[in-house]
């Protein structure tokens, strides 16, 4: 397989599972705008701010916009081809790196890929979007929903899935990360955090719907809404497909597959990388998380799951030639067969 | 006769190599002239040992070694025991040559009549045997005819020529050492169309330093019967034979490949010795 075929397939996955990422958060976010009567300019723009830092697109926003409003942000994120981060553009990017791999993917997925750009592209997504933005995310989940089911039920799961499999799960970490952190600055740099108020109740609880993971979290904690069970629920959390345990395991399969080492051993770097990340979720406590401090903890994860997207890009796509000692096939020196001296 | 032979082979590379796989062709055979009462191999670095039969029934061991290492040692010790044997009398007229193109059709005598690796069929070499075996029309007498030929036309010399002397360079250079002797033989009985191979073994002399090398020639109705050109006679209890082949390239005692560096050096001790 050609490394620009694995390169494309990765990205193409991993921009799908970004612009559902990124609708899920917008979506819970302006959901939960609806239950805060009163919040004036200032405290808009810390609620918002925190949403763009999600996606790390701050300074970006900042250039065009002075104050995070719900529309700017909303606008920003969604259909800002500036953004190279926003829905429209993470899906113009998916399309584009599966129209380079046509022949890798099936007819369906990509009709279905390209009905999902044509859409967003469309006055009828903006028409959409002015009625009911719930409407629109939906939609962009739906989509979503159905690639990925596509990818696991129709492809072939040979090589070059195992590589949408490493896109996919790379970025679902990353985004769950993102949005475990969203309310950062509620929490102490250190330590568990006392009880949780009404306010910070809603604003877990929003974080867990942005995960899709309110049911699953229902029924493991009942309606115990706090930092700590919701960031182990999505941190730690064995079963949950978004936990960020779940989505490095998968990872850490994934890359296996792809180079046939097995699950005790590791043939490059980015199996080195993501063996030891699973390895240090699975023998993590939450409380251990809290007492390094829940920001410094989930910067460090998205620190390394960056580098094993570096390691996967230097080992599969862009390998230097190698320099030095070009050893070839050199024969035994054979031994003569000679009579002795007579 | 008894016999211990111990043969060591030692490889020093200037850097270490790796990725080396080797053959051996060093365990003698169990025949009616000799018993192999034990064979040992020990090779270091320390490496798993596997050995299959190949298409000439000989013995072969082989080996790899993946890791870097910077010196290879293959060593031998073997005990056995050869047998006095009768022999073919050198007056014995056993079958005319015309009996050979029937007899060819036979299993396993085509190989012994083409061309090889270091032995050709030269309209050059068939006016050689043809002048060597004027008039004769036994097979047998034509074989002890080219035997005694090859061992006028070529003189011994020690280090004349190299591992890879190819037969047609002996011709021409007209000295070489046991290995080109048994090449020449095989090239001329080959040109007669007499089935010929060449045979790997030791020679139990005190001064031994290497393998040594001798044919076999096919007579029709007798057999394979060994004939050694360097030493212009049959061979009895003093010959230990390993295997055989069309030439050396099939039976050399040590055949391999490495990944590394060309610079070694090579060293081959032979000691054989009698007991009892």
């Amino acid at each position: 397989m050609l490394s620009r075929v694995a390169n494309s397939l990765y990205w193409m996955s991993r921009y799908i599972e970004r612009a559902e990422n990124v609708a899920r958060i917008l979506e819970v976010n302006l959901q939960l705008l609806l239950d805060f009567r009163s919040l004036d300019d200032s405290d808009l723009h810390d609620y918002w701010m925190p949403v763009i830092q999600c996606t790390g697109d701050q300074d970006a926003f900042l250039v065009r916009h002075q104050r995070a409003t719900a529309a700017g942000v909303a606008e920003f994120m969604v259909f800002r081809q500036e953004n190279p981060n926003s829905i429209v553009s993470s899906i113009c990017q998916a399309r584009e790196n599966a129209r380079m791999v046509r022949d890798q993917i099936t007819v369906e997925t990509w009709e279905e890929l390209n009905r999902l750009y044509l859409f967003v592209l469309s006055a009828a997504a903006r028409q959409m979007w002015l009625d009911s933005p719930t409407d629109f995310f939906n939609e962009i989940k739906r989509s979503s929903l159905q690639l990925v089911g596509l990818s696991h039920a129709t492809h072939i799961h040979n090589e070059g899935w195992w590589f949408t499999q490493v896109g996919r799960h790379i970025e679902r970490a990353d985004k769950t990360s993102r949005i475990l952190d969203m309310r950062h600055h509620t929490l102490p740099p250190r330590g568990l955090p006392g009880a949780a108020t009404q306010t910070t109740a809603l604003e877990w609880s929003a974080i867990l719907r942005s995960c899709s993971a309110w049911d699953a979290f229902k029924s493991i904690y009942g309606a115990e809404v706090n930092p700590r069970n919701v960031a182990e629920m999505l941190l730690l959390n064995e079963d949950f497909p978004r936990s960020v345990r779940f989505c490095v395991d998968r990872l850490n399969e994934a890359l296996r597959r792809i180079s046939g080492a097995s699950s005790q051993r590791f043939s490059n770097e980015a199996e080195k990388l993501s063996g030891r990340l699973a390895a240090s979720l699975q023998f993590s406590t939450i409380e251990e998380v809290f007492e390094t401090g829940l920001h410094a903890h989930l910067d460090r994860l998205q620190v390394n799951l960056n580098a094993i997207g570096d390691a996967l890009f230097h080992t599969y796509i862009f390998r230097a030639f190698d320099t030095g000692n070009y050893e070839s096939f050199v024969q035994q020196e054979e031994q003569q067969q000679q009579a002795a001296a007579f | 006769m008894k016999l211990d032979v111990v043969h060591r082979t030692h490889y020093a590379y200037a850097a270490p190599v790796r990725e080396s796989f080797n053959e051996v062709r060093l365990r003698p055979v169990s025949n009616e002239d000799q018993t192999l009462d034990s064979f040992l191999l020990k090779v270091l670095p320390p490496v798993r040992l596997q050995d299959y039969r190949d298409f000439y029934s000989n013995y072969v061991h082989h080996f790899d070694i993946p890791e870097p290492h910077d010196t290879l040692a293959i060593e031998s010790r073997l005990r056995v025991t050869t047998h006095p044997r009768p022999g073919v009398s050198d007056e014995m007229r056993p079958v005319s040559r015309v009996h050979l193109k029937s007899a060819l059709k036979a299993d396993g005598l085509y190989d012994f009549v083409q061309a090889s690796h270091y032995v050709d069929i030269a309209p050059e070499t068939w006016r050689l045997a043809v002048d060597a075996t004027q008039g004769e029309d036994d097979v047998w007498q034509c074989a002890l005819r080219l035997m005694h030929f090859v061992r006028e036309y070529v003189s011994y010399q020690s280090q004349s020529t190299q591992v890879h002397t190819h037969m047609r360079e002996v011709l021409v250079h007209r000295h070489g050492v046991c290995q080109d002797f048994a090449h020449v033989m095989i090239g001329l009985c080959r040109t007669l169309q007499i089935p010929a191979r060449y045979v790997s073994g030791y020679l139990a002399t005190e001064k031994a330093s290497a393998t040594h090398a001798w044919t076999e020639v096919f007579v029709p109705g007798i057999g394979w019967v060994a004939l050694d050109p360097t030493h212009d006679r049959q061979t009895d209890e003093t010959y230990v034979k390993i295997g055989v082949g069309r030439d050396y390239f099939d039976v050399a005692p040590v055949k391999g490949t490495y990944r590394g560096t060309t610079e070694r050096e090579m060293e081959v001790e032979v000691r054989i010795e009698r007991r009892g």
